[in-house]
């Protein structure tokens, strides 16, 4: 009996002691070392040395400040399959990791402000702020209102207010042109899948808004799917959209619906299910480049303007179009 | 101990101190290592150097705790491999046998799926541990509520139900969880194990209890090595065997528990390093336990190093332990002349 | 007040009784077989002797306490186990696995001291392994580990030692060695009680001897009381012829039909 108390008070003990050291354990480094190390207000309001860690980030950063003020932008400002302004980036040097974030290497660049995104965990947070970076995180960009609200957040956070409304009014009034452009046509009902795996922009995602502003009735939305989530190839037959919107991944499957896994993999177009869809029979499916689906900064709207091209042809006689 | 035996303690014991050194000498930031050191012993003399400040902070915050932490990490699951190895009398069994592994993830992944890292740093590993040790609780107490006594058969048994039933669970959140991306991604970072952003935060949660948990271990070596010639046997031997296991696993779970909550899922290595080192040193628990700690700190440490330099930038701690342990388990296998089973 | 002790133990398993109404009290400094057919029982009263097994009904008692009253320790030290299952999965050494023997003894900081490594060597001197100690236990005969379990038993210093079988994979030589041992153990003071298949053996060797058949114990006492051919016949299903060996100790041929009608006449 002794024996069993005493084994379970060392128990207690030490996990009350474990408790303890990492509870006082965070706080203490966290005290230890909070030192901002340009503490100078000039560089916290303006500052010169920004690193971003999302390629969303990347694409609104190279709008909003000069390219002499950013020191790296994330490994995806390389992927064309990811960035659309692949000149441009080329044109800065520094590239960091951003899957996982390498905190040595972005502390060791010495920046005053570091973008991460919304996956980032919270360690690492932790752990570059000990280092004396700012952190500022990006929420996740799913609508629309989301995508604007990232841009004013880096907006004041770069000392660029001013140029971050001005994009905001720019994706504003892109989308009102297009609205205008495609106004009163009959919408036809559109599908947008993900490149494999079945996945569909739903209700609260910027691809469903996007949609709906390019003269669409979306059909994941009828469907009630929520989010990025997956739509099965049997509510895809029943739905029977018009228009089907897939990434352009070169050939390789992009139908892949549901666990339906065509081997060796084809285009949906090939896919004998497929066939049974108006929009594959009338060969109304249409590759975007993936760039433009993917990016949730406000290159979106160039996506809306593909988008409406393909639905609308009719109404875009005059050359409106501003696809790289 | 035969002059054999402590040499290879003394072995280990100079591999882990260079592999650490090592480890915290180099890394992604382009610190020479030379002084590395030197920041190092400037660190602990207490000297103001002349190199730039973020080079001082990469050593003492960033790298130095994510290394410690790798060692206790290794160290403690290695060290409860041994001690599964021999409860259930299986060179095959790895500390999250009986569910550690599986409760754990199943804790951290809900705990991300309801925002925990939106709110405090450490509610994933504590979500993580408190998953641990309740599915542990469970796998036991099912095992054991039958007439007859407990067998380890039951008991293995059971943590392969429970643990299955659970790592159901834990896909489900998973699958739940991706319709929004990033919360899947910092689960899916988790199932894999992560090192990254360890701090000296970690290092204080996870040493106490492997401290504790360890050297209570390594002291009941004689009474595993009874353990490991069959229930029976121990018994007529002198040792209270249901008492014997239930303690062993309360304290390996602890251990297994705190090392998983921290850096999250990483197997292999339970298993392949008490395996090499019983090849090597044989199957004596006074001898094997020790070394298993000291191996296991030492090998993750090398492959946290591996994945730290490694250009592809996604490879986790997990995949490096199994691409490296697996072959170089064949090989010592193929080579070896001692059999420690006759058969399965 | 004798010292290990069954009193009118049952031992049922799923309503099954595989022991019943066993009474049996080994006299301290003998001898005592246990003899019978396959599932006679023989087994499960050595593990009820060992308290390994708990009587379902009766009491298995130590120095007059139950059993189940005593630690696992204090039983180890007073009570010691052969079993007739010899296989051990770990390489361990021949001395490690003796070694094992003392643990009882030890407190846990204790290393091994220069008594218990005495008793060590001194025990593998008496099952002639001394040379098999660097051995590892799995690249042994089946006969060589059963050597090496007995040596165990003695280096746990225990006044009783209970074997199951201990001569199954032995050669004639070293099962002869093994009886020899426990008749002299025995009359060191040891208390021996041996399940054993070998009849003549336990004839020749045992001080007294108890004959289980169906769970229960049909007979026991001395040999030369116990043994007769009517009994063995009844208990083991086969002819028995009894014969006086040389040395004058009991032999018995065995015949599954009935014995050659010309000899009628055997002598006693």
């Amino acid at each position: 009996m002794t024996q069993l108390l005493t084994s379970l008070g060392l128990v207690v003990l030490t996990l009350g002691l474990s408790a303890l050291a990492g509870k006082y354990g965070f706080a203490w480094q966290k005290a230890a070392l909070s030192m901002p190390r340009h503490s100078d207000n000039t560089a916290a309001q303006r500052p010169s040395r920004i690193i971003s860690t999302e390629y969303n980030v990347n694409e609104i950063l190279m709008d909003m400040v000069a390219p002499e003020r950013i020191l790296a932008l994330s490994q995806d400002a390389d992927n064309p399959g990811l960035c659309n302004i692949l000149d441009r980036t080329a044109q800065i040097p520094g590239r960091v990791a951003s899957n996982p974030i390498r905190i040595e290497q972005i502390l060791a660049l010495e920046p005053d402000v570091v973008f991460v995104g919304a996956a980032c965990p919270a360690e690492t947070v932790s752990l570059l702020e000990l280092g004396g970076v700012r952190v500022v995180r990006i929420n996740r960009g799913y609508t629309i209102s989301e995508i604007q609200e990232n841009i004013r957040l880096i907006g004041n956070a770069v000392g660029e207010p001013a140029r971050a409304e001005d994009l905001i009014a720019g994706m504003n009034r892109e989308l009102a042109t297009i609205r205008r452009i495609v106004a009163d046509a009959p919408a036809p009902r559109a599908l947008y899948i993900g490149s494999g795996y079945g996945y569909t922009a739903g209700i609260g995602t910027y691809t469903d808004e996007l949609l709906q502003a390019a003269g669409a009735r979306n059909a994941a939305r009828e469907a009630g799917i929520r989010e990025w989530g997956k739509i099965t190839i049997e509510t895809v037959i029943e739905m029977d959209p018009d228009v089907i919107f897939v990434p352009d991944t070169g050939g390789r499957a992009h139908g892949a619906v549901g666990t339906r896994l065509v081997i060796p993999p084809k285009p949906l177009e090939h896919d004998p299910v497929w066939q049974d869809v108006r929009a594959v029979r009338s060969g109304r499916v249409v590759t975007l480049p993936p760039s433009l689906l993917f990016c949730n900064s406000h290159y979106s709207t160039w996506a809306a303007w593909a988008m409406a091209q393909a639905l609308h042809p009719e109404r875009f006689q005059q050359n409106q179009q501003k696809l790289p | 101990m035969t002059r054999r035996d402590a040499g290879t303690l003394a072995g280990l014991v100079l591999l882990l101190v260079g592999v650490v050194i090592l480890a915290t000498a180099l890394g992604t930031a382009n610190v020479p290592p030379l002084r590395a050191m030197r920041i190092l012993w400037d660190v602990l003399t207490g000297n103001e150097g002349d190199y730039p400040a973020w080079q001082r902070t990469v050593l003492v915050w960033v790298r130095l705790p994510r290394v410690l932490t790798a060692a206790l990490v290794g160290g403690g699951l290695a060290l409860t491999g041994a001690v599964m190895q021999a409860i259930f009398r299986n060179p095959m069994a790895e500390p999250g046998i009986i569910g550690v592994s599986a409760g754990a993830a199943f804790g951290a992944v809900t705990a991300l799926y309801l925002g925990a890292t939106t709110f405090s740093m450490l509610l994933a590993p504590t979500g993580a541990f408190i998953g641990a040790l309740g599915c542990t609780f469970v796998v036991y107490v099912l095992a054991s509520s039958g007439r007859g006594r407990l067998s380890v058969t039951t008991l293995l048994l059971s943590g392969v139900a429970v643990g299955s039933i659970v790592s159901a669970l834990t896909s489900f959140v998973l699958a739940l969880s991706l319709r929004q991306w990033e919360v899947g991604r910092q689960m899916l970072s988790w199932l894999m194990g992560d090192f990254e952003g360890r701090s000296w935060g970690h290092v204080a949660l996870v040493f106490p209890l492997t401290l504790v948990g360890s050297v209570w271990l390594a002291l009941h070596g004689r009474e595993l090595n009874l353990l490991l010639t069959g229930e029976e046997s121990a018994l007529s031997l002198g040792i209270d065997v249901p008492a014997l296991r239930r303690n062993l696993i309360v304290w390996a779970s602890l251990v297994t528990a705190a090392a998983v909550s921290a850096v999250g899922a990483i197997g292999f290595v339970g298993l392949i390093v008490p395996h090499l080192l019983r090849l090597v040193m044989g199957p004596d628990n006074r001898r094997l336990l020790p070394a298993a700690f000291l191996g296991g700190a030492a090998f993750l440490v090398v492959a946290d190093m591996v994945c730290r330099l490694a250009s592809l930038s996604d490879l986790r701690p997990g995949v490096v332990t199994s691409l490296v342990g697996g072959p170089f388990f064949l090989y010592l296998l193929i080579r070896s002349r001692r059999t420690w089973a006759a058969t399965v | 007040m004798a010292f290990l002790e069954l009193n009118d133990v049952w031992f049922e398993v799923n309503g099954k009784a595989i022991v019943r109404e066993v009474s049996l009290s080994p006299p301290p400094g003998s001898f005592l077989a246990l003899i019978g057919p396959n599932g006679s029982g023989k087994t499960t009263v050595l593990r009820l002797l060992a308290g390994l097994l708990s009587p379902t009904r009766g009491t298995a008692s130590l120095e007059g306490r139950d059993m189940r009253q005593w630690s696992r320790r204090e039983i180890a030290r007073r009570v010691a186990v052969v079993p007739q299952d010899t296989h051990l999965d770990f390489a361990f050494t021949v001395r490690d696995i003796v070694a094992m023997g003392r643990h009882a003894h030890l407190g846990r900081f204790q290393p091994e001291g220069a008594h218990d490594r005495a008793v060590i060597d001194q025990a593998m001197a008496q099952t002639d392994i001394l040379d098999l100690r660097a051995r590892l236990v799995t690249e042994l005969s089946g006969g060589e580990r059963q050597r090496v379990l007995i040596a165990r038993s003695l280096a746990t210093e225990a006044p009783t030692i209970l074997l199951d079988e201990p001569t199954a994979s032995l050669d004639v030589a070293h099962a002869l060695e093994t009886y020899e041992l426990c008749r002299r153990l025995a009359r060191e003071g040891k208390t021996i009680v041996m399940a054993v298949h070998d009849l003549n053996a336990a004839a020749r060797y045992a001080d007294r001897v108890a004959v289980m058949q169906g769970g229960r114990c049909v007979a026991q006492g001395r040999p030369e009381e116990v043994m007769n051919e009517r009994l063995l016949a009844e208990v083991f299903g086969v002819q028995v012829e009894m014969y006086r060996s040389r040395g004058g100790w009991m032999s018995f041929v065995f015949h599954l039909g009935p014995v050659a009608t010309e000899v009628a006449e055997y002598p006693r």
